[in-house]
């Protein structure tokens, strides 16, 4: 539960709810692949897309969060959460970030790729995130929003509620010295 | 005080009856011979205790799992005292480390003495040593405890080392006292049940050890102060104790005890335990404590913590006389039998021990939050005391399924992001309700997330919720949670009182068979199927058939092959002593009756000159009048609908379903076919809530089907039972407007299925389980209830009434 009067109006598009979906999804495939819709302006200090590595990283966050810890939930989509892990999926939800959140989804996946974490095993990306995951300030936040928006469009790429908890997740079994382990669940390489 | 051998002897035949029939419900826990309760004192009737997790009022305890008030042995009836004993544990709860019972007697002895503590070196697990004993067999001197103290259940091995004090006394590979020697095996359940919890570990020294008691706290065995019994099991709440007996013990290790210098022949030093007998003891979690045999010949089903449940017979129960971490620790006769341990603070916290040691979470220490949960907010609506009483009922389901268990890692470590992501928010909530928080999207996401993870699959332990859980988890998430989102706190609660949520609620918990319902709750008075009445000893009757009259009695028809129809009738809840023949056909193939708009009764029976017609008007019958002439009528069902018109179904062997309606004094000239299936076996027939006839066919193996008469014309089928088992089908309609399909699956027993506002039970419930149930037939009485009746073979014919809920 949350407080009833909202605090910070939305910079972007406001969250997806269950209600919305449909409308949502029928705006998946329109658009232009990885950049920013018009309606987000851009200025010199903002990038508006993401290069073609940061969104295969972050379709790999994707693939990992889409099997672990669970096989990632439907919220009113059907399938297998790893089949919606796509280029055509993460394109709208890219477009639903405000610029200051895609400088942070930026910062986080250099951040990634500076521990060597682009096209590697799904373990060992799963590794890395857990040991970046006791960072303060939770970096990764943003990628993994992002990569949950991927997958569901139930969720807000702008939203850290989800991710926060997913990382949490990791952290807390950092913490008590459990290496979480993807094991035998099945990653679909994206 | 002991009982004369052949009262005794029938009061154990019974308890092995009663604890046989129980075995596999979860919520019986045991069975023993004891003394009868009331009032809080014991009265001097000596009964078969039965044992359960918790003693509900008659009419809220399920149907499956009701206890006989007394049983039949050897020509006499036995009494049976329910009694509230939560499943015996061998193993502490998480919560309850010897630290955090206090455990005042641990620590290093001088020498090894009867009450002190010891373990294995390699496993927490505390217990007494209950004393010294000499092994018969090889001649030297040993401690005893119990197997799973010093035996790791029958694990062994055997020369382990045990060692004093114990692991939580410090103790260390240089404590070592004893090597294990051998033990009496713990058989799992499944298995012939086993007497004793107990092994014996060989002294390294054998000439240092004591034989008086630790710290002097009662004397030592002799024959004066001889030993009964052995601590071997507790329920949650420390309340119940069971001790194995140390006869049974002596002669299964083949073992004699040590008692004190010049105190007697070891064989004096062992008693057969008593009823009221006092007993004392001494152990390292408890110390000194004495109390009282209530009951002997205990057979308990035990928890060990290993997934599997061990059966023990014989034992002893006492009361508040053991904590864990006494296990092993010998009683002797004497005390002043009110020396009592203490009991646990909550006793509701079963649950959140058993789900906080599975998740690893510290839950106990939230008790305070949780009851304020409950007394604050769950109890203030129709649904959240469903939720307290669900809880409530399956306390022992939740502690089965995850006691001694543990998540995964991935399962614990997520446990305690959401565990802290929403602790102090709950605080936060009950400590201000008019906080303004509301329910929000984002904690509707986390619920599905977490009912994701309670589903299992990779990277869970094991699946939390079973079976159909997980659909009905799902559902209600789908149509009752997710509607509370921009709901405050008072809205939660508004909406939580919504009949219609809580009858979505309690439909879908209904509906599992792997937890306890004993719902709904429908104000001061729940629905309620009685106990069955022997209505009519005549094992001859073949079919049956009953009419509510407007006087507000009741009338059943049987039909006696060879002889006729005889009627019975119940007024002010009493039934015709006698039966009264109303007519003399010989071969009936089919019977039913219909009390008309007008208050008249119509009798049809269908023989091999079709369908005839009786008539009761003022108290008296009519001639016979033929209403059909189809001579291979297999079934007869009448029901009348909110417009007035009495509808007459005929199922024609070959030809299908046929309908014909009285209406304004007069039968239709012709019959309608209303169902082409040629193969249907019964057929039943009730007008539901929104006065709409429904019939209700079944054919061999093919389940239950029905179609409703609305706008003129009759709807397609649609299947409601899809048991292929059924063979017979009955069908009313309560005061509460909820119709009624019963069905009987032979050898089985008998189902019932309400249909409310329109929408099916998600599964039937169990009404009777007899199994030599025959035949069934329903009807409605002019007070709202219904009427069952069972034709048992061999026995006759019962009347079972269901009173709906207020």
């Amino acid at each position: 539960m949350s407080h009833a009067e909202p605090s910070v109006p939305p910079a972007s598009p406001p969250a997806v709810t269950r209600r919305g979906l449909l409308k949502v999804s029928g705006m998946a495939g329109a658009g232009l692949l990885l950049s920013l819709s018009a309606a987000v302006p851009a200025s010199a200090a903002v990038p508006v897309s993401l290069s073609a590595a940061e969104a295969r990283l972050i379709l790999q966050v994707a693939a990992v969060g889409a099997v672990f810890p669970v096989a990632f939930p439907a919220f009113g989509e059907t399938g297998p959460a790893s089949s919606r892990v796509t280029m055509a999926r993460l394109a709208p939800a890219v477009r639903r970030l405000s610029a200051v959140r895609l400088s942070s989804v930026r910062a986080g996946l250099a951040e990634l790729t500076g521990a060597g974490m682009l096209d590697v095993a799904p373990q060992r990306l799963l590794d890395g995130i857990t040991l970046l995951s006791n960072s303060s300030g939770s970096p990764l936040t943003p990628v993994v929003a992002l990569a949950i928006a991927t997958v569901s469009t139930h969720f807000d790429p702008n939203a850290d509620a989800a991710a926060q908890v997913w990382i949490g997740g990791l952290r807390e079994m950092h913490r008590r010295g459990v290496r979480p382990l993807i094991g035998s669940r099945t990653v679909t390489r994206p | 005080m002991n009982l004369d051998p052949t009262t005794a002897a029938s009061l154990h035949r019974a308890k092995r009856q009663l604890f046989q029939a129980h075995l596999g419900d979860p919520t019986f826990t045991g069975a023993a011979v004891g003394l009868r309760q009331r009032g809080g004192g014991r009265t001097d009737e000596p009964v078969v205790v039965a044992m359960v997790n918790k003693k509900l009022p008659e009419r809220q305890v399920s149907l499956r799992r009701a206890l006989p008030r007394s049983l039949d042995v050897d020509d006499r009836s036995v009494g049976i005292d329910v009694v509230e004993v939560a499943r015996p544990h061998a193993v502490a709860p998480a919560s309850a480390s010897p630290a955090s019972i206090g455990g005042p007697i641990i620590g290093k002895q001088p020498t090894p003495i009867q009450g002190c503590d010891l373990s294995m070196l390699d496993r927490e697990v505390l217990g007494a040593l209950g004393c010294l004993v000499r092994d018969n067999e090889a001649g030297d001197i040993c401690v005893l405890s119990s197997n799973y103290v010093m035996a790791n259940l029958n694990r062994g091995p055997a020369a382990s080392l045990i060692i004093q004090p114990s692991i939580f006394g410090g103790g260390t590979s240089g404590d070592g006292i004893a090597r294990l020697r051998r033990w009496t095996s713990l058989p799992v359940y499944g298995s012939e049940p086993g007497y004793a919890d107990a092994a014996i570990a060989r002294l390294d020294n054998q000439d240092a050890y004591s034989r008086g008691v630790v710290n002097d706290l009662m004397p030592p065995i002799s024959a004066d102060h001889p030993a009964v019994g052995m601590v071997t099991a507790w329920d949650y709440e420390y309340r119940n104790c069971f001790l194995s007996r140390m006869d049974r013990i002596v002669a299964g290790l083949n073992i004699s005890l040590l008692p004190a210098d010049g105190a007697g022949a070891p064989g004096d030093c062992v008693v057969e335990p008593e009823l009221l007998m006092h007993i004392e003891k001494v152990g390292p979690a408890t110390a000194y404590t004495s109390s009282m045999i209530d009951a002997i010949g205990a057979m308990v089903k035990v928890d060990y913590g290993t997934g599997s449940i061990y059966v023990l017979q014989d034992l002893i129960w006492t009361q508040a006389f053991h904590w864990p971490g006494d296990s092993g620790a010998v009683a002797c006769v004497g005390g002043n039998g009110h020396e009592f341990a203490p009991p646990r603070d909550e006793p509701a916290c079963i649950v959140l021990d058993s789900i906080g040691s599975y998740y690893n979470l510290a839950l106990s220490d939230d008790n305070g939050l949780t009851s304020q949960g409950r007394d604050q907010f769950l109890s203030q609506s129709q649904v959240g005391n469903l939720i307290i009483e669900l809880i409530y009922n399956n306390t022992n389901v939740v502690a089965e399924r995850l006691g001694g268990k543990k998540a995964g890692p991935e399962e614990q470590g997520y446990a305690k992001t959401y565990y802290d992501k929403y602790h102090d928010l709950f605080a936060t909530v009950l400590g201000d309700p008019d906080s303004g928080q509301v329910v929000t999207e984002e904690n509707l996401s986390d619920a599905e997330f977490i009912l994701t993870g309670l589903v299992g699959g990779p990277g869970t332990a094991r699946p939390v919720l079973v079976g159909d859980e997980a659909t009905a988890a799902m559902w209600i998430y789908e149509n009752v949670l997710l509607p509370t989102e921009g709901m405050d706190y008072y809205q939660v609660l508004d909406y939580m009182n919504d009949p219609d949520v809580y009858q979505n609620v309690y439909n879908q918990l209904a509906s599992l068979s792997t937890i306890e319902m004993v719902g709904p709750v429908y104000g001061d008075t729940p629905p309620l199927w009685a106990d069955a009445t022997h209505l009519d000893t005549n094992a001859s009757i073949a079919l049956t058939s009953s009419v509510g009259l407007g006087d507000g009695s009741y009338l059943v028809f049987t039909t006696v092959a060879g002889s006729g129809v005889w009627s019975r009738t119940c007024t002010g809840g009493v039934w015709s002593s006698t039966a009264t023949k109303i007519d003399t056909t010989a071969t009936i193939t089919a019977i039913a009756s219909v009390r008309d708009a007008d208050g008249i009764v119509h009798l049809f029976v269908a023989s091999a000159n079709g369908v005839w017609e009786r008539i009761l008007r003022s108290g008296a019958w009519s001639a016979p009048t033929r209403v059909d002439a189809n001579a291979s009528v297999v079934s007869l069902a009448a029901t009348v609908d909110a417009a007035g018109t009495t509808h007459l179904f005929t199922a024609v062997n070959g030809s299908g379903v046929w309908e014909r309606t009285f209406r304004s004094g007069t039968w239709a000239t012709a019959a309608t076919q209303v169902d082409t299936t040629a193969t249907v076996t019964a057929a039943a027939a009730a007008t539901d809530s929104s006065g709409a006839p429904r019939l209700f066919m079944t054919v061999a193996g093919g389940g239950v089907y029905t179609r409703a008469y609305t706008g003129g014309t009759w709807s397609a089928s649609s299947t409601v039972e899809t048991n292929t088992a059924i063979t017979a089908v009955a069908a009313a309609t309560a005061g509460d407007g909820r119709t009624h399909l019963v069905t009987l699956v032979p050898t089985i027993g008998v189902y019932d299925r309400q249909l409310r506002a329109g929408t099916w039970d998600a599964a039937p419930t169990l009404v009777d389980a007899a199994a030599g149930i025959a035949g069934i037939s329903l009807g409605a009485a002019t007070d709202g209830s219904l009427h069952l009746q069972t034709r048992v073979t061999g026995s006759g014919v019962w009347d079972r009434r269901f009173t709906p809920g207020t």
